[in-house]
């Protein structure tokens, strides 16, 4: 079932892609000897714009007591390099409900939207969490 | 692997990963997510788990270094779309995917990772962008 989403927005924030939290990043996901070490990892987009959004949802409470990862969805205008500077927003962009083999669940799916200073897109994620 | 042979049915290399609670943490740190699952043993287990959970997004991570190992200095991932399907634990984790189809300069690849029992925790797809083709 798929309802309205409750609109929720998060604050923009800013970013500097340092080599330091690139490398962190690697060495934490077995990416040794990279064939691109300038580039970011696909998914390193969540060590940029996404905190946690998902614990600050109004009402989410009321659905159950913890979060669950159910899928990611990351999208590139063009690669991100060591030493870009970037700015991200994340909204709560839907909401909706799937019976599963414990119950009902809730599903939530926030969008992260990567730009460089001047307003360029640059990448997009999706999050789905499910709270349960 | 080059564009050259970045045909349907191309196989990546399977790998595996031993993930450890250590790395857990440095996982934790490397992107700021501190939830409990992933290192509170007595709180992932009252909710009714073996161990921690090896976080979603780190099998993705894996998932993805199996593609960008594969296509090395020829490409750029444009599109990475991850499902979790059910919980990994510390232990063995396995990496495989295989080029489903291509189209001009961009191939599509499925990915997918398990533990030791051969049961997906992840199922992922991918679209590269090939450069120089």
């Amino acid at each position: 079932m798929r309802g309205a989403a409750p609109h929720w927005l998060d604050e923009p924030r800013h970013h500097i892609i340092s080599a330091e939290s690139v490398a962190r990043f690697r060495e934490a996901t077995d990416d040794v000897a990279p064939a691109k070490p300038e580039v970011i990892p696909v998914s390193f987009l969540l060590a940029v714009g996404w905190h946690a959004p998902f614990e600050r949802v109004p009402g989410a409470d009321e659905h159950g007591k913890t979060w669950l990862n159910a899928g990611d969805r990351f999208e590139y205008e063009r690669p991100v390099h060591i030493g870009d500077e970037l700015q991200s927003q994340t909204e709560l962009a839907d909401v909706f409900d799937k019976r599963g083999a414990t119950g009902l669940l809730r599903f939530y799916q926030f969008l992260t939207m990567y730009t460089d200073m001047s307003g360029q897109p640059v990448a997009r994620h999706v999050g789905t969490r499910i709270r349960k | 692997m080059t564009d050259a042979n970045l045909t349907v049915g191309t196989e990546f290399a399977r790998w595996s990963t031993q993930p450890t609670s250590r790395q857990l943490v440095k996982y934790a740190g490397a992107v700021g997510d501190y939830n409990e699952h992933h290192y509170d043993l007595p709180f992932i287990q009252s909710l009714g788990f073996r161990d921690v959970l090896v976080h979603g997004s780190l099998q993705a991570a894996w998932l993805a270094v199996t593609v960008e190992r594969a296509i090395a200095r020829n490409g750029w991932i444009t599109m990475f779309d991850v499902r979790y399907l059910r919980s990994a634990f510390p232990g063995t984790y396995w990496c495989e995917g295989r080029v489903q189809s291509t189209s001009g300069n961009e191939a599509q690849v499925a990915l997918w990772g398990e533990g030791d029992d051969g049961v997906r925790c992840a199922e992922a797809s991918a679209t590269i962008c090939i450069e120089g083709s």
